[in-house]
């Protein structure tokens, strides 16, 4: 029998935040376009692990002050500071904006939380200073000296030797995996195939097109936009030597509660060896930002001792009151992933015709929209036609969350379904009927689930919800619960029913 | 929104808060209301279908749904009805609380007095900061226990256990039961954390290994669950070269439990650190006016006829405060904890009925002596693991109310004495 293949014109590989904002923007025109990833859901790979963080408008200095200590350049800070906007920066600034007009019509969370870089001596005020003054020259606006007393008064709980700082308006918090999901759904609404737990495997050049062939059968595509993120040096190999590849260091964070200790990213302006940031997630958590460790396994997101004894030297830095040992919520590993040829600025350039190569470096999250519009206008100018659609879609809708509705909205939504009024997860108050949607909008896991209502991501971590939210989505699918799964492909989470066991080790165990 | 107006409200069904409804009734307060999170009453003891329960209170030996029963029958046969799936989201210093149910809709309590009895939930894998990956067959003892026992499944067939709390050692049992293997049960201190009854019966008697002196250092795996590497553990720092890896699908924690007080801190209720619960009088009364406290949410009790004793003191003094005869001295004593006391409740003494105290020691003393004040106590051994209690009648405390202090210590006795 004969493979079936699927054809299209545009296939874009990977379904991270830049991968599902791609696809979202070429849904806008009347192109045919698959997007392939290869886990059960989007926004699982570095989206996942990554900070959440939008970066605000003066951000890209402390990178640049960072990489001046780094290499010992020469320049003087001012000169540093007023170079021109490489892409990276110049996107991650359009690209901030876009996250906020595409809020309202994704119905996806952005919280304008704000940085404040503290400052322990008169020399960092200087520096402070001069960030200022740069970045005002480039257009970020609303920034402010804060004096030893503007300190405390927007962060009443920082410690006593900070003199000063910064306050940045413009950073923002997102959940990352949130937003990936709400790209490549909006996509999916106009008229894109969203293909999970599709990974692949090899890349053949046929006639004017590739033959890409994955775990799920072959696609024949015209175009390819290699967006695979910590995984693009190797899908570009497969159709010739790169001449990049890909270098990533592991980032270990812990998740505290937020018990009103923070309400800005705080942070210092780089310097090696001093704790980095302090950030409230969107979520309403704080993450304590990260250990940075060079890495080559592209599958290694352990966590390891040094680095949670570190991180949580960190926080009491910044907030003595925080007890990391009382606060904790969790802890996990992401990358920073940067291109050889390139770096710190992105490689976005076609490796061969019709095969647009995206070899990216951190932070590839805030600049995500801003480089699928400057994707797509590179595809045109590749020989893609672009004809705008009359009737795209721009709305993508969730239902807010239950918990966060009036009095008057919970009790008609319960009275119009009572499995609104069934509270299952008690540490995030996450009704029955949100699990159920979440099923409906094609949650397969547990780890879907978490992410789309949050349920298990409390201070229990699922002590309460595990056992509710298995039963909901065993009878929403129409599985047995011991087919469910944490995140897909041998992540069982109950492996028998009961006296299963027992009787079939009869004789043997007793 | 529905109000409903009532004298005591009571949140959480589970032993604690049933014990608290019914001594309410018996006092003769009709009306009142039990809120409850979940599908059912009882709380934890739904899914402790071990025996041991009861031998105290009822001196009977009872597995956790008979006691739970017995409770819910005589609550049944009082006419009190419980909320059940009803998730109290909010407490409020003025004592009002706003609920969820699938009924009533989101609804607002305004009672005269509340009784907090929401239990201890279990402490996490992060809260250890266990390194490694984060597969799937982790699992707190307690949700195992909830899989297997009420849902009907088994989380996994090769088991290691961290920590040696009671939930841990009865699981350990049970899953032996069940057909799986258990390899070890691993516990940091060089004594298990639940009752010795339960060692021996649990492990012993089933011969499941229990590594004293030893953790868990890593987790591996990078979907299930592969295995994980222990090693001994000698004054709080791993010995060098004692590291080996076991195999197992599925990690379970018994790690301790943690009073859970989140609508607690929205009321502004005073919390003890060492506790982990609130600050109360021997009324079992918090810092916030009318807001009564008992059981697990309090402090976390060994044995569950404590919780219920504790449950009936709260349920009978929010009565008698709605009633207004619960009588308060101008002044107070203050309860110190003191050599080797981890935790002693009440924090202090504000009446003239007498005080029952409850404490938890730092470390094993074999031919103890708890010394109160002037009172003294003698014990051939005290554990860490037991909840000690110690009644001071009014004469006791007597002239501790012009210093308004009273200290609790516990140490080896200096002569060998009879011990009670």
């Amino acid at each position: 029998m004969r493979e079936k293949v699927l054809e299209t014109q545009v296939a874009i590989i990977g379904g991270g935040i830049v991968g599902t904002a791609i696809a979202r923007e070429l849904s806008h025109y009347t192109v045919d376009t698959c997007l392939l990833e290869k886990e059960p859901a989007v926004g699982w790979g570095i989206t996942k692990g990554s900070m959440s963080l939008i970066h605000g408008g003066t951000a890209h200095f402390g990178s640049r002050i960072l990489k001046r200590t780094d290499t010992q350049s020469s320049m003087t800070l001012e000169a540093l500071l007023s170079q021109p906007l490489d892409m990276k920066e110049r996107l991650g600034q359009t690209g901030r904006n876009m996250y906020f007009e595409l809020a309202p019509f994704l119905t996806a969370t952005i919280i304008q939380i704000g940085k404040i870089y503290v400052a322990s001596d008169q020399e960092q005020m200087e520096t402070i200073k001069l960030v200022k003054k740069m970045a005002e020259v480039q257009g970020v606006m609303g920034l402010r000296v804060l004096d030893r007393d503007g300190l405390r008064e927007e962060e009443p709980l920082i410690s006593t030797k900070f003199i000063g700082g910064l306050y940045d308006p413009t950073e923002a918090a997102i959940f990352a995996p949130e937003w990936a999901t709400a790209f490549a759904e909006n996509a999916r609404d106009n008229g894109v195939h969203i293909l999970l737990d599709t990974e692949v495997t090899a890349i053949t050049e046929g006639k004017g097109c590739y033959l890409i062939k994955t775990t799920h059968g072959t696609i024949k595509a015209e175009f390819v936009v290699n967006a695979a993120g910590l995984f693009a040096d190797e899908i570009a190999s497969m159709v010739g030597k790169p001449d990049f590849s890909m270098y990533f260091y592991k980032c270990q964070m812990l998740v505290l509660e937020n018990k009103g200790y923070i309400s800005h990213v705080v942070g210092r302006l780089p310097e090696p060896g001093y704790p980095k940031l302090l950030l409230p997630t969107a979520h309403g958590d704080i993450l304590v930002v990260h250990t940075m460790e060079p890495s080559t396994n592209k599958h290694d997101l352990t966590t390891t001792k040094e680095g949670l004894d570190l991180l949580s030297t960190y926080p009491s830095y910044f907030i003595p009151d925080i007890s990391p040992k009382n606060d904790i919520k969790s802890s996990f590993a992401g990358f920073l992933a940067f291109n050889t040829k390139n770096a710190p600025d992105y490689l976005v350039e076609f490796g061969k015709d019709r095969f647009l190569n995206l070899a990216l470096a951190a932070p590839g999250l805030g600049p995500a929209p801003a480089l699928a519009k400057e994707v797509v206008a590179l595809l045109g100018d590749g020989g893609l036609e672009l004809t705008e659609k009359s009737d795209f879609n721009p709305y993508r809708f969730t239902e807010p969350r239950f918990i966060d509705l009036t009095t008057e909205e919970k009790n008609e939504r319960i009275s119009r379904n009572p499995r609104y009024g069934h509270i299952i997860c008690r540490c995030e108050h996450v009704s029955e009927q949100e699990v159920v949607e979440a099923v409906k909008c094609g949650a397969r896991t547990m780890d879907e689930v978490k992410f789309r209502t949050r349920a298990g991501m409390g201070r229990c971590q699922g002590g309460f919800c595990t056992s509710r939210v298995l039963k909901v989505m065993a009878r929403e699918l129409s599985m047995f619960p011991v087919e469910l799964t944490k995140k897909g492909n041998n992540t069982p989470i109950l492996k028998h029913k009961t006296k299963e066991l027992r009787e079939g080790r009869q004789g043997v165990a007793w | 929104m529905v109000t409903k107006e009532v004298d005591v409200a009571i949140i959480g069904a589970g032993s604690a808060g049933m014990a608290a409804a019914l001594r309410t009734k018996e006092m003769g307060i009709d009306n009142i209301i039990m809120v409850e999170r979940a599908e059912y009453p009882g709380g934890l003891l739904r899914q402790c279908i071990h025996n041991g329960f009861g031998l105290q209170y009822f001196k009977q030996d009872l597995t956790g749904p008979e006691y739970a029963e017995r409770f819910i029958k005589k609550l049944a046969s009082m006419g009190t009805p419980i909320c059940l799936n009803t998730m109290v989201t909010h407490l409020y210093p003025d004592r009002s609380i706003i609920a969820i149910n699938p009924e009533l809709g989101e609804f607002k309590i305004s009672p005269r007095a509340v009784v907090l009895a929401m239990g201890c939930r279990e402490r996490t894998r992060a809260s250890l900061g266990i390194p490694g990956s984060r597969p799937s067959g982790i699992f707190t003892a307690g949700l195992a226990q909830k899989l297997v026992n009420v849902d009907g499944y088994l989380p996994g067939e090769e088991f290691v256990i961290l920590g040696s709390g009671d939930i841990g050692m009865i699981m350990a049992r049970r899953l032996l039961l069940e057909g799986a293997t258990v390899k070890a049960v691993v516990e940091i201190m060089p004594h298990v954390g639940g009752l010795i009854r339960n060692e021996v019966q649990c492990l012993h008697d089933f011969e499941i290994p229990l590594l004293l002196e030893h953790t868990v250092i890593e987790i591996y795996g990078d979907r299930r669950l592969e295995g994980v590497k222990v090693a001994r553990v000698d004054k709080g720092e791993v010995v060098k070269g004692s590291e080996r890896d076991i195999s197992c699908d599925t990690l379970l924690l018994s790690v301790g439990l943690v009073p859970e007080n989140e609508l607690s801190r929205e009321a502004d209720v005073l919390l003890d650190d060492a506790t982990g619960g609130p600050v109360i009088d021997e009324f079992m009364q918090t810092t916030i006016e009318g807001i009564f406290a008992a059981g697990n949410v309090l402090q976390v009790y060994d044995l569950v006829d404590n919780v219920t004793l504790a449950g009936e003191k709260a349920g009978e003094n929010a009565a008698r405060y709605v009633e207004g005869t619960l009588r308060k001295q101008p002044t107070e004593i203050e309860v110190i904890a003191g050599e080797n006391v981890r935790s002693v409740t009440p924090h202090k003494i504000v009446g003239l009925e007498g005080a029952e105290l409850a404490l938890r020691v730092k470390q094993l003393v074999e031919n103890a002596e708890i010394v109160v004040g002037n009172k003294r106590r003698r014990y051939r051994a005290i554990s860490p693991t037991e909840v000690m209690k110690i009644n001071l009648s009014p004469s006791d405390l007597a002239q501790f109310w012009e210093s308004g202090k009273i200290s609790v210590s516990c140490q080896r006795r200096q002569t060998e004495e009879v011990y009670e």
